[in-house]
């Protein structure tokens, strides 16, 4: 059902663009801990494009949208 | 061989290369305006994915980005975020923009807009501010061109030696092969950039630090106040961030010549493979940002935050190698520049003189204005980065919040039948002024901390919705153009 796939994908894509905002952005503004070297606030960030990414192949190649 | 000497032949060895690619690019076919603004609809997906980060990811990725984190700390991966939030809207908006633009023979941003509100003053509105702009935007890496070839040859390239020579190249390809040449120049620029700024980060930390924990622990200690919002200077907290994030990302696509980009793509399919992996590209910024937080440990007093990505590398590398990141900091800003003077020229050769004072214009001819007005473009811009460059300081703080008011305009007139030009046009008018106001006038700066163009997007958006449903909305033909009706 494509109406159904392009309401999944628009919420997988909301959920990453609420990642990057307040008040998420509030939860995650701190240093520790330290992940792979990075402060929190800057892992939370790298961590989240790669997910994106991941959202934006999943909504290309499975949900076809 | 002298330091200076080791690391100007790195420079013009790129320089090289990227002038024999240009220019090799040539165009394909008939010359014309479709020909050399949109590459005659066929890039694949490999041209295409360079063409889009080569021009998004400017001088200010590879310097402002280092310089931000050095003066501010973390508030620069609002960056990222918006980015991201960029390429999601992309990959929803691309394909939509692009299939229009096939079916219409659109081949600028204000093509659209005129045929999609049958209004050629909404046109105009959209040529006009997307040239005004541009222009500073342009200038800006022009300046910081120069600005890396003096820091990365020790000061022996004088700032306007190099930009007339880095932007001679520039010139000359985009003369020569319009889009062809900018997108095949990108694939060159986008390797030399990111690898550079790999390759500096993987010597650079470890030899300087030992690792990245260790100097994050150091800044940690140091400068806490780097590591979390609201920065530094205690001025940049989640407000700013959030609103800052949101107008940026969602008015990413409303830049003209990445908007007139989407059409050089040969179907929608490449548009979307495209956006899932440009992102990939972000983390340029998170690495430039990362040497911006060395400099602050290694070089605490610089003067000039724009410095600090070379200044590090300088501290840690052999001359050869500065020379070559140096060459990547330069790669950012031409493969920015060289777009940047091709659509400028597109939106004065289409827009004003095939539109409003020579309709009648053969096709090959205006073809040939657009590529002589790519030099007139690319000179005036010069002109003001050596003679004026502050003059159009203002036009560049009110860019980006600026061509975010076109947003509006684009998402409803292509999902909303009932968007309508006298909607949008009074919606644009007032985010912009809006935007305006709360950026430059004194107790009006950016209320509740939320930053100007986010409160001009907002307004601009009830604007277009109230007055659209007042309004009588287009003709029925028209809609179904746009597979509205």
């Amino acid at each position: 059902m494509p109406g159904a796939n392009v309401k999944r994908g628009l919420i997988l894509a909301i959920i990453c663009v609420t990642a990057f905002i307040w008040p998420v952005t509030a939860l995650v503004n701190r240093i520790e801990p330290m992940v792979l070297g990075m402060p929190f606030f800057m892992f939370w960030h790298v961590l989240w494009v790669f997910i994106t990414i991941g959202v934006l192949a999943f909504l290309n190649w499975v949900l076809k949208i | 061989m002298s330091p200076a000497a080791q690391a100007l032949s790195m420079i013009f060895l790129y320089l090289a290369v990227v002038l024999v690619v240009g220019v090799a690019a040539r165009l394909k076919g008939t010359f014309s305006i479709s020909e050399y603004l949109v590459g005659g609809r066929a890039f694949g997906l490999f041209l295409l994915y360079f063409l889009m980060v080569g021009d998004i990811y400017s001088g200010f990725a590879f310097l402002g980005a280092g310089g931000w984190a050095f003066r501010f700390g973390v508030p620069i991966f609002y960056s990222l975020a918006y980015s991201a939030i960029a390429y999601i809207v992309f990959y929803f908006l691309g394909p939509k923009i692009w299939r229009v633009g096939r079916d219409q023979g659109y081949i600028t941003q204000p093509d659209f807009f005129e045929g999609r509100y049958e209004s050629p003053i909404l046109g105009l509105f959209v040529t006009l501010f997307g040239f005004l702009y541009m222009i500073p935007y342009l200038q800006l890496q022009i300046m910081a061109g120069g600005l890396i070839f003096n820091a990365a040859s020790f000061g022996l390239m004088p700032k306007e030696w190099g930009i007339l020579l880095a932007f001679l190249i520039a010139g000359l390809y985009v003369y020569t092969s319009g889009l062809r040449g900018v997108a095949w120049t990108n694939v060159v620029q986008a390797i030399v950039m990111l690898g550079m700024a790999i390759a500096a980060i993987v010597y650079v930390i470890p030899s300087l630090f030992g690792s990245l924990g260790q100097m994050f622990r150091q800044l940690a200690e140091t400068s806490p106040r780097h590591l979390t919002l609201p920065g530094a200077k205690g001025d940049l907290g989640y407000a700013w961030y959030t609103s800052t994030t949101l107008m940026s990302g969602l008015g990413f696509w409303m830049w003209p010549h990445l908007f007139q980009n989407t059409y050089s793509a040969r179907d929608d399919r490449r548009i979307r493979i495209t956006a899932v992996f440009a992102p990939f590209y972000t983390f340029l910024v998170a690495i430039t940002a990362t040497l911006g937080f060395a400099a602050i440990l290694i070089v605490p007093d610089l003067k000039e935050a724009d410095l600090a990505v070379l200044e590090v590398v300088k501290r840690a590398t052999p001359p050869w190698f500065l020379g070559l990141v140096g060459a990547g900091g330069l790669a950012a800003a031409m493969s920015t520049a060289d777009t940047l003077t091709l659509c400028p020229a597109g939106l004065l050769g289409r827009n004003i003189y095939q539109r409003w004072i020579n309709p009648g214009a053969p096709e090959m001819h205006v073809a040939r204005i657009i590529q002589r007005l790519t030099i007139l473009v690319l000179g005036i811009s010069v002109f003001f980065a050596f003679y004026a460059p502050s003059l159009l300081v203002y036009l560049l703080l009110v860019g980006y919040s600026g061509i975010t008011q076109f947003f509006p305009g684009a998402i409803l007139g292509l999902y909303w039948r009932r968007a309508t030009k006298v909607g949008i046009l009074s919606g644009l008018i007032v985010g912009e002024v809006l935007a305006a106001l709360f950026l430059f006038v004194p107790g009006w700066k950016h209320p509740l901390g939320i930053f100007a163009g986010f409160w001009g997007l907002v307004f601009n958006f009830l604007m277009a919705l109230v007055v659209s449903l007042r309004t009588t909305p287009p003709e029925v033909k028209t809609l179904r153009k746009f597979g509205l009706a």
